[in-house]
């Protein structure tokens, strides 16, 4: 690294005892520091192009192999130069393994970064991420860090270098990359009838993902007692309040606190929490309405069909079986029609309740004369009778193929199904097509570990509702063994929403991207 | 020249200094991968910059050859000095101090290029007074008009606002700027190879190495190394090798893939595997199409 030509005012020697602790060889000049100011190259180099066959020692080989090595020291060797004023200066703390920061400069915040009790956070892979881009300095005990140090400090407990490699090189695409925030508990429908806009704000904050650590814990223990303190004294004031009675504080003290922390699992948190997040949850307990506050719907409205009632002039729903309900139940075909619906959509307010047309009643008072042959109790029941297809025993339908039906082993189908090739193919397939999209049994099963929420660049992205992400990335080493079909199916499936899984296979620098998707197999149906 | 340092962070081996980066790349033949953002574009994946991450194989070459010594990066992480905040801001400030006179002297250099459009403007506006003059009665002599100099000192040296600390340069550092004064008597301990595969997988680099090649990660392949004849910026690949144990066996199927793999990316597949003495055995898998 040459020293340039100094002039006459420029003094290249530094006072001494300077060098002790920094070492000559990276520091520039200050003439190339100021080389910088004026607009410099920026074009990346080029890469590719034609190779050669094999080596044959030709000096021509010798000359493009010299350019080559000589271009990339140059390129390599360039250093980081910024104006002080367009960087932003962050502070790392080594306890929560986050960056702070006070004032923003440029438009990583809309993408990057939350704030917390006022004040302005970073996590480590974003601010290594912006320290390399050149936008942040981070220092650490009075020192700015180098980008050494904060590959060492940033990626130890928090995020791995794997994982931080992924995220580097799709942010360097463009990509807007979040930690992954779990289900999104707003469901497709609502977000159909824009009804996720009305939601709470404050519900939905971004959770603040960071993995449990033995420090962090320490010192959630230390404030865990002021953290379960704080909620039992709101707690204990609206008790006193609402009752008015003298029970003496302790008391309901040693009532509650039982109570509270029951509730505070009630909202589902993961077990990683830390001091972060427990201090939000303080917030949402001083509202008293929100002691009990379970999140909103968790039915799943991709399974539950609505007639569409808006958009067709007569809506019919298919008449429930007869021999299914119990006997004094009649049902007629119902037809629901639309047109005059609306046509006496706004009646009078009181008339609204009173009216009731009789026709639309449609129940038989009479006492059923013999016992009552209650079959389905409930539509519970009913759909379980019509998959086990048990009508088949009370008609006494003589069949010349009876004896099939002796045996433990049955038929798949009836005669009585026949009545399209469709139904037909259905009632043979056994064996279930594996669907990743729709919802497992229920359960969550978090052996396959989901690190980022990829989200496509976009000018209205907010951090605080980001939406259903374009992908998620699991970030997985070569060196670990392949998983297994059902953690995939199950870790798909239990997010609930359209956005596909990508695992990012990594091998000391080399990343490669790969999916499953869902197939269906066509089914060949010629006839019927 | 003293040995190369690898520095030792979160278990995996980087190498920050671009000097060091091309001479293992020139002079001993290791090529290992670059994984962060390039200073002079930061945003794009094509060409990426410092730090070079190396694989454990290259390492344990590289402190077999006593070509390099591992440097531990945990211990950069602890307390500074208070001399040393003290250096690194004084430092800056002589550096914001030099860039003072520096921009005063560029802004004058500017001056003086420009002089001459400075000159005629002056000079046309002081004619255009003189004229006016003129026309407001007053007699002026004509040879006044032509007489209208400026000279360079006049222009204020004053008037060129000074450089704010806020609009000075400063480095960013991306290797670190301080002096490792950790002890070298004491050396960072490396545990690799451990098991079976990888003590196989060391021997096959080291071997192939020692014959003359460049050796990188194979895994866009599906292989363990990708050998090259030269530098893998001239030439393309030769070989997959892919590291197995000796007395393993495999499917017909296995070999189908591999041949299948190497026939279509035109390389040879390379099987090593160590002998019973202790030599290790390589054996190429070619898809011969018969037709």
């Amino acid at each position: 690294m040459d020293n340039g030509p100094c002039s006459g005012i420029c003094k290249e020697s530094l006072d001494p005892p300077l060098n002790s602790f920094l070492k000559s060889g990276s520091l520039l000049s200050a003439n190339e520091l100021f080389r910088y100011r004026k607009s410099r190259d920026k074009a990346p180099p080029q890469k590719g192009g034609t190779k050669d066959y094999a080596p044959d020692g030709s000096w021509l080989e010798q000359k493009k192999l010299e350019s080559f090595h000589k271009e990339r020291k140059h390129v390599l060797s360039e250093q980081r130069v910024e104006m002080m004023s367009s960087l932003v200066i962050g502070e790392w703390n080594q306890e929560k393994q986050l960056v702070e920061f006070e004032r923003e400069i440029g438009k990583f915040w809309t993408h990057m970064g939350f704030i917390d009790h006022n004040r302005k956070w970073l996590y480590p892979e974003e601010a290594l991420f912006l320290m390399e881009s050149g936008a942040l300095e981070v220092s650490f005990m009075g020192v700015p860090l180098s980008i050494q140090q904060g590959y060492t400090a940033f990626l130890s407990e928090s995020i791995s270098l794997e994982e931080y490699q992924v995220y580097a090189h799709l942010r360097r695409h463009g990509y807007v990359v979040l930690r992954h925030q779990g289900k999104i508990d707003i469901t497709k429908y609502e977000r159909e009838i824009g009804l996720d806009q009305y939601i709470d704000q404050k519900l939905r904050k971004r959770k603040i993902v960071t993995k449990g650590t033995e420090q962090i814990s320490a010192i959630d223990n230390d404030e865990s007692n002021s953290v379960c303190k704080k909620m039992r004294e709101t707690y204990s004031c609206s008790v006193t309040r609402a009752d008015g009675s003298g029970a003496s504080a302790t008391d309901i003290q040693d009532n509650n606190n039982g109570a509270i922390i029951g509730n505070s699992s009630l909202i589902g948190k993961q077990p990683t929490d830390n001091l972060v997040t427990k201090h939000k949850r303080t917030e949402w307990h001083n509202e008293q309405d929100d002691c009990f506050h379970f999140p909103h719907s968790r039915w799943n409205f991709d399974d539950i069909v609505f007639p569409d009632v808006g958009s067709v002039q007569h809506c019919t729903l298919a008449q429930p079986l007869k021999p299914y309900l119990p006997v004094h139940v009649e049902v007629s075909d119902f037809t629901f029609d639309v047109e005059e619906y609306k046509s006496r959509r706004k009646p009078n307010r009181n008339d609204r309740e009173a009216y009731v047309d009789p026709s639309l009643l449609n129940f038989s008072l009479e006492m059923p004369k013999h016992g009552p042959k209650v079959t389905a109790q409930n539509w519970t029941d009913y759909k379980d009778m019509l998959k086990n297809g048990c009508l088949q025993e009370q008609t006494d339908v003589v069949s010349p193929a009876k004896h099939l039906w002796e045996e433990e082993i049955t038929p798949l189908v009836r005669p009585t199904d026949a009545t399209s090739t469709a139904n037909l193919l259905e009632k043979l397939q056994v064996i279930q097509n594996v669907n990743l999209t729709k919802q497992s049994a229920g359960h969550f099963d978090d052996s396959l570990e989901i690190s980022f929420d990829v989200y496509l660049p976009d000018l209205h992205f907010k951090k605080s509702s980001p939406g259903i992400p374009n992908h998620r990335v699991c970030v997985l080493r070569s060196c670990d063994g392949v998983t297994d079909l059902k953690s995939l199916v199950s870790a798909q499936s239990s997010l609930r929403d359209s956005a596909p899984l990508n695992l990012a296979v990594i091998d000391c620098g080399e990343i490669v991207f790969y999916t499953f998707t869902d197939t269906t197999l066509p089914v060949d149906i010629t006839m019927g | 020249m003293g040995e190369l340092s690898l520095h030792v962070s979160n278990g995996k081996i980087f190498v920050w200094n671009a000097e060091d980066a091309a001479t293992l790349r020139e002079e001993h033949r290791i090529v290992g991968k670059l994984i962060g953002c390039l200073p002079r574009a930061p945003r794009q994946n094509v060409y990426l910059g410092l730090p070079l991450e190396l694989l454990p194989e290259e390492t344990s070459l590289l402190l077999d050859k006593g070509v390099a010594k591992l440097v531990d990066d945990s211990k950069s992480l602890q307390k500074p000095y208070p001399e040393q905040v003290q250096e690194l801001e004084r430092f800056r400030q002589i550096r914001y101090e030099q860039q003072i006179e520096l921009c005063r002297e560029a802004r004058k250099k500017e001056l003086y290029r420009n002089f001459n459009r400075v000159k005629e403007g002056k000079i046309a506006k002081h004619r255009k007074q003189l004229e006016e003059h003129q026309k407001a009665g007053e007699t002026i002599d004509d040879s006044d008009l032509e007489n209208v100099d400026v000279d360079i000192e006049t222009i204020p040296s004053h008037g060129i606002p000074r450089l704010e600390k806020k609009h000075a340069m400063v480095q960013l550092f991306t290797e670190t700027p301080w002096v490792d004064h950790s002890d070298a008597s004491q050396p960072v301990p490396w545990t690799y190879p451990q098991t079976e595969l990888e003590q196989l997988r060391c021997r096959v680099f080291t071997d192939l190495w020692e014959k003359g090649h460049f050796l990188t990660s194979g895994s866009k392949f599906g292989g363990d190394f990708l050998v090259y004849p030269g530098d893998p910026a001239r030439f393309h690949s030769f070989y997959i090798a892919r590291c197995l144990p000796h007395r393993e066996q495999f499917t017909a199927l296995d070999v189908v893939a591999m041949g299948r793999l190497g026939a279509h990316v035109r390389k040879t597949m390379l099987l090593c595997s160590l002998g019973d003495n202790n030599q290790i055995h390589y054996t190429s898998l070619q898809w011969s199409g018969m037709s």
